[in-house]
């Protein structure tokens, strides 16, 4: 590969990993708000809802 | 599209989004990796030195793939000290630039091939494909005594060439139209030999000049 | 309170009879195959029965027909179920399995029989792969339709994976078989050399990362709080997993390449992400596990959740060892050998095959109309075969791979190699053995697992099955 060409596509792959750290950054950030807190708690419980009791 | 949500919720809540995400982060990895690699190879010609398959290897090689031969035997002597002993010169890679796929291989049940070429006669080669515990006792390679037995159909090795050369291997018409008279009256098991007997022997005598323009960063 | 809907899950029936099927097949067909490295003539010099036209035939046996028939029929069952909603476009669905089993058998004919593209876990030639591809987005369709018909705003996390998995190998298996035919039945492929091994193992690695990780997460997310009935230990470490895991796996595949003629550069990158990756991968096994805090009195008689446990603790263990092998020095001594077939086995065995099962074992009762599976000892029996045969085939080939990693390697002082090749192979020959006893362990198991859906499936075959109507589903609340 030419040395420009090389260099060029190494800053781009930089970019992708610096966005990618960001975005999980930010996921984690947004998750953990506390405001959340209540919809991420039933939604972890809704896979025991998914049928009527058989009573 | 997703009014109303604000922010990450809008993924989570929005199957159209969510799939469109996910489509570009699984993307970022293939694309940093592959894309230079492949701008790298529509660049280079390959050397001098390297050669398209004739007819007869071409046919072997297509049988080392049919019968599965990668699945054991890799093509690949990596660059480590214990490996170029064993092998040879570790491999680089404008040797496989003609290999539609490359049979670097991942398992070794049995030894690398990579320069396997006039190691052994072809009488050995035969033998040992008809039945490896003849000349290695110990062996777990399974027999193949049907190549013996089968011909080589000129017409689809010169239809092979073809394709080959529409993605761009440098076949002439004469070497396509002297296709039949390589392959007269020769077996499978002709072919398989002429490939391994050829594999290596590409590989330039000197390689150390080649080698450094290869590895150039 | 319900709605006037029901799940629909004849077709999911019928994946489930495949997954069964296809599983006693491709584990048959891989320690037969497994069998003749330590016996070489019992491929009684047949072409169509030999070691290395089979080996290919085993994986896409267990990888895509067993795997693939499980993950889509439970994807169906899960995405009604955590939807609250019917399936969409119940015929395309139905043609999404008679497809999936066409596609499945032509493979596992035409490979044994020489027609390949000899890309390892691609090898099916382009007029199957069309096939599959078609098959491929059909599924999507149905899968994406049921998701926007749902009656809970918010996208269960399991769904995330499925629709990841979905994609990602849609992605992977165009890219991957890009070719030109020359017939019907051979074709070379686009790409040569060092691009094709690069694409090759992007494909190979991400095939591990989305069919055999990301589906199988979707089906662990959804079964694992299911059946230990306790809800998931944490939602938001979830979503924090999935966005590494989908982001994060991609860059690995050339750990797969190490010391090869592939740049270093990209050898460098494969490595350092391959150990990033035991973050996400940790994270959800821990996820799964704990989510078991707190039931786990419950466990001890219940064979379905034993099966997701110890799913979970390989899925541990072999993301670990992943990660591990990906350091160049460790790759050194483990690329090419039977240490790789240990690692895979411990991944695809003990992770994926067990979930598997114990998410069918859970699931099957429901979709049958029954209470329970008809044999509680049916099930215990195969949980225990089926780890023996684990324990047995995995501290076999590792054991095997180290000897030849350290034999290939060994030196004199001068430089001279102490063994012919031959010496490894006669060091190992008794492991390969009990390989194939460890093979033929788990193949006892899953006939026994067939016996017992037969006999579970025994009353539905005589009366129609009630449907199960769709409940109301509880308010979420709507903060943020």
């Amino acid at each position: 590969m030419s040395a420009t060409t090389s260099a060029w596509w190494g800053n781009m792959v930089g970019v992708f990993i610096v966005l990618m750290l960001v975005s999980f950054i930010g996921i984690w950030v947004w998750v953990w708000n506390s405001r959340h807190k209540a919809k991420y708690d039933a939604l972890a419980r809704l896979p025991m809802e998914d049928e009527e009791k058989h009573a | 599209m997703a009014r109303g949500y604000k922010y990450f919720e809008a993924i989570e809540k929005h199957a159209g989004l969510l799939g469109f995400f996910t489509a570009i982060m699984v993307s970022l990895g293939g694309l940093s990796e592959i894309t230079p690699l492949f701008v790298h190879a529509a660049t280079v010609e390959a050397p001098a030195n390297v050669k398209p398959y004739d007819p007869l290897r071409l046919a072997g090689k297509d049988i080392y793939v049919r019968e599965g031969c990668y699945l054991c035997h890799t093509q690949m002597i990596r660059a480590l000290r214990a490996e170029t002993e064993r092998y040879g010169h570790y491999s680089v890679a404008e040797e496989s630039v003609y290999d539609r796929p490359q049979l670097w291989g991942s398992k070794r049940t049995g030894p690398d091939l990579a320069r396997v070429g006039g190691k052994y006669s072809d009488e050995w080669q035969r033998l040992h494909l008809l039945d490896p515990r003849k000349v290695v006792p110990e062996s777990n390679m399974p027999s193949y005594p049907w190549l013996e037995h089968e011909s080589i159909d000129a017409r689809d090795i010169m239809a092979r060439m073809r394709t080959l050369r529409r993605m761009g291997d440098p076949y002439s018409d004469e070497d396509i139209a002297a296709a039949p008279a390589a392959l007269e009256g020769k077996t499978a098991l002709d072919a398989l030999v002429a490939y391994l007997q050829g594999l290596g022997t590409r590989f330039s005598a000197n390689p150390a000049a080649s080698l450094e323009t290869e590895d150039a960063p | 309170m319900q709605t006037n809907e029901t799940y629909d899950d004849h077709v999911i029936r019928l994946f489930l009879l495949a997954a069964v099927v296809w599983g006693i097949i491709g584990m048959t067909v891989g320690t037969y195959a497994g069998s003749q490295l330590a016996w070489p003539a019992l491929n009684f010099d047949l072409p169509w029965l030999t070691f290395s036209r089979l080996r290919p035939d085993h994986t896409f046996g267990v990888i895509f027909a067993f795997g693939g028939s499980a993950l889509i029929g439970t994807c169906y069952y899960v995405v009604q179920r955590t939807c609250h909603t019917r399936l969409a476009f119940p015929r395309l669905a139905n043609m999404t399995f008679w497809g999936w089993q066409l596609a499945c058998l032509l493979t596992m004919i035409t490979v044994p029989l020489g027609y390949t593209q000899s890309k390892e876990y691609a090898e099916a030639e382009w007029p199957i792969d069309l096939l599959i591809a078609v098959v491929w987005v059909s599924f999507g369709v149905v899968f994406f339709a049921t998701l926007a018909r749902r009656r809970i705003r918010h996208i269960y996390v399991a769904n995330w994976y499925y629709g990841a998995f979905i994609i990602a190998v849609g992605l992977l298996h165009v890219v991957n078989n890009l070719v030109v035919p020359v017939s019907l039945t051979k074709s070379y492929p686009i790409y040569s050399g060092v691009v094709d091994a690069m694409v090759q193992w992007w494909y190979g690695h991400n095939a591990v990362a989305f069919f055999l990780t990301a589906g199988f997460l979707g089906m662990m997310y959804y079964f694992v709080p299911r059946q230990a009935q306790q809800p998931l230990w944490s939602y938001r470490f979830s979503i924090v997993n999935f966005w590494a895991l989908i982001s994060v796996y991609m860059w690995a595949g050339s750990h797969h390449l190490m010391y090869t003629a592939l740049p270093d550069w990209v050898q460098g990158v494969g490595m350092v992400f391959s150990l990033v990756l035991l973050m996400p991968s940790w994270g959800s096994a821990a996820n799964g596990l704990f989510t078991f805090n707190g039931s786990w009195h419950r466990v001890k008689n219940d064979p379905a959740a034993k099966f997701m446990i110890l799913a979970l603790v390989f899925y541990a263990a072999s993301t670990f060892e992943g990660s591990m092998m990906a350091i160049k020095t460790v790759n050194a001594l483990s690329h090419y050998t039977d240490w790789t077939i240990a690692h895979v086995h411990s991944g695809s065995i003990g992770w994926v095959a067990m979930i598997t099962i114990g998410s069918l074992y859970a699931m099957a009762p429901r979709i049958l109309g029954r209470e329970a599976m008809h044999s509680h000892g049916g099930m215990e029996l195969h949980f225990w075969l089926h780890t023996i045969g684990v324990l047995l085939y995995v501290i076999s080939m590792w054991t095997a791979g180290v000897t030849e990693g350290l034999m290939w390697r060994a030196t004199h002082a001068d430089g001279s190699l102490v063994y012919p090749f031959i010496d490894s192979l006669l060091a190992i020959k008794p492991l390969y053995v009990v390989r194939a006893l460890g093979g033929a362990f788990m193949v006892a198991g899953m006939i026994c697992m067939a016996w017992n859906l037969w006999h579970t499936a025994a009353e539905a075959r005589r009366t129609p099955i009630k449907p199960i109507p769709v409940p109301e589903p509880a308010a979420i609340p709507a903060a943020g």
